[in-house]
């Protein structure tokens, strides 16, 4: 119990502070965007990185969710085989699709950190903010790593109890229960 | 050995096509068979940024598009688009064919995963526009939409307006919209939008060039034997008078087809544009010198330039 | 032929497994790369960066939290109210305004469950008070839900648009028709089943009040305004539109409806970003995959397939329309429709099917899609938010399948629908 709670704990903390970047990742990219719509129209002066660095800050948004995504089974996924399952052999199919999604997203996190050490090795920087390349690169690296400790993080929990199973309705159902309430 | 040559470009129906597809006939021709050819016109293998990444990475293995793309891989590329350097497109080919230059430009990517094979022009550099741009007065306070560089931005501002950057995928929506007011490219490229079912104007300032390069993959290049890698600078190098040949016909086209389409080609006067674009060239040269790499590179174009050059 | 096995197969497993989708794309590529092809792996992390990093999709971000931001503001409520109030006396006020609703919701989301969500909260109780049978309710709430992927703003289509080049623009304007049609289809069958009942009282307003309901529903309705004027204005191009909403739906719902604190508005950011990763994910892992496809040419061997099957263009969008109600049964419409639009614009482009055209076609049986057992997500959201079991809840959606559906052959076979310019 005390171990599976100090897990718990560290896993909202990694889930709180992801949020916090991702979600201001994505607030910022949402000011940018206005800040260069009204300085084109009303003053004349756009800002010539808006485009590249709000992209940059969505494709970073999306990337640091993955812990959570993965973590939860929130990924959209085609569930066919699932309800014909008894409730035990679910537990199971879980357990094995997270430590292969683990293992599939290490082998995949592997590969984008050698292109990402080839970018920074060529330091190469982008057309228009000339933001170095391992920035903007290193996103795909830290989804594949963060759904790699995601995956390994279900996987024990899996092991251990349920709980992780029947987690939830799929987000786009849970965003549109909480908005209308 | 047998090998496989991915031939891969943005577009279709241009000068960038028309490339790919000669360049993979003559190669086949050539290499009798040891080179396989697959063409990827129209941005099947992804953007330009994807494809020259492909390049690095060894999952493409010949593309060829502009070398505005290749700043970020290094600054230096930006020296084909430079306004206020040649007399015109014919002087900017003898330039791009220089020995001196071109040992020293198709070079600049090669420690980045790139060799350059040759170089060639998409076009002469001009605006299409919502308004009638006759004189350099009529573009004070427009909005145009260039692309990110500093010395396209520069020469923008140059002419009184804003510099404007909108994505790629949204121009013909802006211009339509009067989200902005023109954009700065090459009538060729005009035509293959159908700007003319947009916007009714084109001045033709031909400040400058939009280069082109060729290049192939390092990863893939170093697997060849010798004889191939020569024959395949070689075909390069005989290809590209063509391409030039290609290119301004088909520009010739475009102003023509233009005019066809009820749009108006218009000139600056005279005085106008040879006082535009002195200030453009000092601009520009106090930009690029700003930096002792790419002063470097300047003076090796310039070199090429006046050694060119007719008067 | 070892390489079709590989990408026909391979999938199919993972995904009837329960694998998720973006790692069943990414498997199935790195599979096929590594067997079949002289690529390194590293292009899989290359070409899913490339799969995200466009412009234009910036606006599946933003019109998600435009969608959100107003659904929290207390905007569907005024809407309803509004609508309530224009139906009347008439002896269906009720259904009409679920569906009238649906609409006008649809306007200003671009997501089915919230759709459902809004209207279903608001109006299953007064469709219950007003003697509908729990069936028809629940069916009729579900499904109209569906109209908001094919009312702009539509996520489906931002996708659609990213994968076949097509403009967004263009797509949204040829959604409108269609919409307003899915919604004239359901009006017909709830005209037929209030025919016993009788006019509803309740909600007759007041002349004054009347007016003040309609301007307290006109800033929420402003939005299509501010999106589509701020594009033909020049204010904004259709990517910027989308970020544009979001301010907007800010400055209502905050200072103009005072609904909704800061912090609910950083939780609708959280809300919006978690939503956005999970569909962004699959573009990208699609990415990837639709790059292995055309290298190995699978793209050319469906085409040639289907020209050797049939050349007659009504026998080949039929089959897609069937297809693709069966795809819409197992699967999310975000992912089949970035899975095979790759694969079906070619053949489509072929048979000179309009693109734009088969957008709207796509993104109508796809929001089918999303209200047909067994897995609909607007199903799963009148399940949480009714608690009637799913069996219960698809008995009510036969009725309104079969609709729908008739409407999608009509949109399927009458091009004009969607693109009226057709007519003149
Ligand atoms: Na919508
Ligand atoms: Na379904």
């Amino acid at each position: 119990m005390g171990e599976g709670s100090m897990m718990q704990r560290l896993s909202t903390f990694i889930i709180q502070t992801l949020d916090l970047l991702s979600g201001g990742a994505f607030a910022a990219a949402l000011l940018i965007n206005a800040a260069n719509v009204a300085g084109r129209y009303l003053f004349h002066s756009p800002i010539f990185w808006a485009e590249e660095v709000t992209t940059l800050l969505i494709i970073w948004s999306v990337c640091l969710m993955s812990y959570r995504l993965t973590l939860r089974g929130e990924n959209l996924s085609a569930e066919i085989l699932k309800p014909l399952l008894p409730h035990s052999a679910q537990r199971w199919v879980a357990f094995g699709l997270a430590a292969a999604g683990t293992a599939l997203c290490g082998y995949f996190a592997f590969n984008a950190y050698l292109v990402v050490e080839l970018v920074a090795r060529f330091s190469q920087v982008t057309n228009v903010a000339e933001i170095p390349k391992q920035y903007v690169n290193g996103s795909i690296l830290a989804a594949f790593v963060l759904a790699c400790l995601g995956g390994m993080t279900r996987s024990l929990s899996l092991l251990v109890s349920d709980k992780l199973l029947n987690a939830s309705d799929p987000v786009e159902v849970q965003e549109a229960l909480a908005g209308s309430k | 050995q047998e090998f496989t040559m991915k031939l891969a470009t943005a577009t279709v129906n241009d000068v960038q096509t028309e490339a790919i597809k000669r360049f993979a006939a003559r190669v086949e021709a050539r290499s009798e068979g040891r080179i396989k050819t697959e063409l990827y016109p129209a941005a099947q293998l992804g953007s330009n940024a994807r494809m020259i990444e492909g390049l690095q990475f060894g999952t493409v293995e010949f593309y060829t598009g502009p070398a505005a793309y290749l700043v970020g891989v290094d600054s230096r590329f930006q020296v084909t688009d430079l306004p206020a350097i040649f007399e015109d497109a014919r002087h900017a080919q003898r330039v791009f064919s220089d020995p001196t230059f071109r040992e020293t430009f198709l070079n600049l990517g090669t420690d980045k995963g790139l060799v350059g094979l040759g170089t060639y022009i998409y076009g002469n550099t001009a605006f299409a526009t919502a308004f009638p741009g006759d004189t350099v007065e009529a573009f004070n306070g427009k909005k145009l939409r260039v692309l990110a560089s500093k010395v396209e931005r520069k020469g923008v501002e140059l002419m009184g307006a804003t510099a404007v950057p909108i994505d790629f995928s949204e121009v013909a929506t802006a211009l339509q919209q009067g989200t902005v007011d023109g954009m700065k490219s090459s009538p060729p490229a005009f035509t293959s939008l159908k700007l003319y079912d947009i916007v009714k104007h084109i001045t033709a300032t031909e400040d400058g060039v939009m280069g082109e390069v060729m290049m192939v993959s390092k990863i893939w290049w170093d697997t060849l034997p010798e004889d191939l890698q020569t024959m395949l600078r070689e075909e390069a190098t005989a290809l590209e008078p063509e391409l030039y040949d290609y290119v301004l016909e088909d520009q010739a086209n475009a102003y023509k087809t233009w005019e066809e389409m009820g749009g108006t080609v218009h000139y600056l006067p005279k005085e106008e544009r040879d006082a535009l674009l002195s200030e453009m060239r000092v601009a520009v040269l106090e930009l690029l010198n700003d930096d002792p790499k790419t002063a470097e590179m300047l003076a090796v174009l310039l070199d090429a330039a006046d050694r060119t050059a007719t008067q | 032929m070892t390489l079709i096995a590989i990408l026909g197969g391979l999938p199919l497993l993972l995904l009837i497994v329960g694998l998720p989708i973006y790692l069943v794309l990414l498997t199935t590529a790195s599979v096929a790369i590594m067997t079949q092809m002289s690529v390194p792996a590293t292009m899989v992390p290359q070409i899913m960066f490339g799969g995200l990093d466009k412009f234009a999709l910036l606006s599946v971000p933003f019109f998600i939290f435009a969608g959100e931001i107003m659904s929290r503001g207390g905007v569907s409520r005024r809407i309803v109210n509004c609508i309530l109030m224009l139906c009347g006396g008439l002896k269906s006020a009720r259904p009409m305004t679920a569906i009238g609703a649906s609409e006008f919701f649809g306007a200003v989301s671009g997501s089915s469950p919230a759709t459902v969500a809004a209207i279903g909260r608001l109006m299953y109780p007064s469709l219950r008070e007003g003697g509908y049978s729990e069936k028809f309710s629940l069916g009729l709430i579900t499904s109209a839900g569906g109209i908001a992927s094919v009312m702009p703003p539509s996520i489906l289509m931002i996708l659609y648009a990213a994968s076949s080049e097509q403009s967004v623009t263009a797509l949204f304007a040829a959604g409108i028709v269609p919409a307003l049609l899915l919604g004239l289809v359901i009006a017909g069958y709830i005209l037929w089943v209030s025919r016993k009942m009788t006019p509803s009282t309740a909600n007759k307003p007041q002349k004054g009040e009347a007016l003040s309901l309609f301007l307290a529903a006109l800033p929420a309705l402003g939005t299509p305004v501010v999106i589509l004027g701020g594009i033909y204005s020049g204010i904004f191009s259709p990517t910027e539109s989308a970020g544009m909403a979001g301010v907007y739906g800010v400055l209502v719902a905050r200072f103009f409806y005072r609904e909704i604190t800061w912090r609910e508005i950083w939780s609708v950011v959280l809300s919006s970003a978690h939503l956005t990763a999970q569909i962004l994910l699959v573009v990208a892992a699609s990415g990837v995959f639709s790059w292995v496809l055309t290298t190995s040419g699978v793209p050319q061997t469906l085409v040639n397939f289907v020209e050797a099957a049939s050349s007659e263009p009504w026998v080949v969008l039929l089959t897609i329309n069937v297809f693709l109600l069966i795809v819409g049964c197992l699967m999310d419409p975000v992912s089949a429709i970035v899975l095979l639009t790759p694969m079906l614009v070619p053949v489509v482009t072929h048979l000179d099917v309009n693109l734009v055209h088969f957008g709207v076609i796509m993104a109508v049986n796809l929001s089918i899609g999303m209200f047909t057992p067994p897995f609909g997500l607007n199903i799963f959201t009148s399940h949480a938010l009714f608690g009637v079991p799913i069996s219960r809840i698809s008995a009510g959606l036969v009725p309104f399948i079969i609709l729908q559906t008739l409407a999608l052959l009509l949109i399927t076979y009458v091009p004009a629908i969607s693109l009226p310019q057709l007519l003149f």
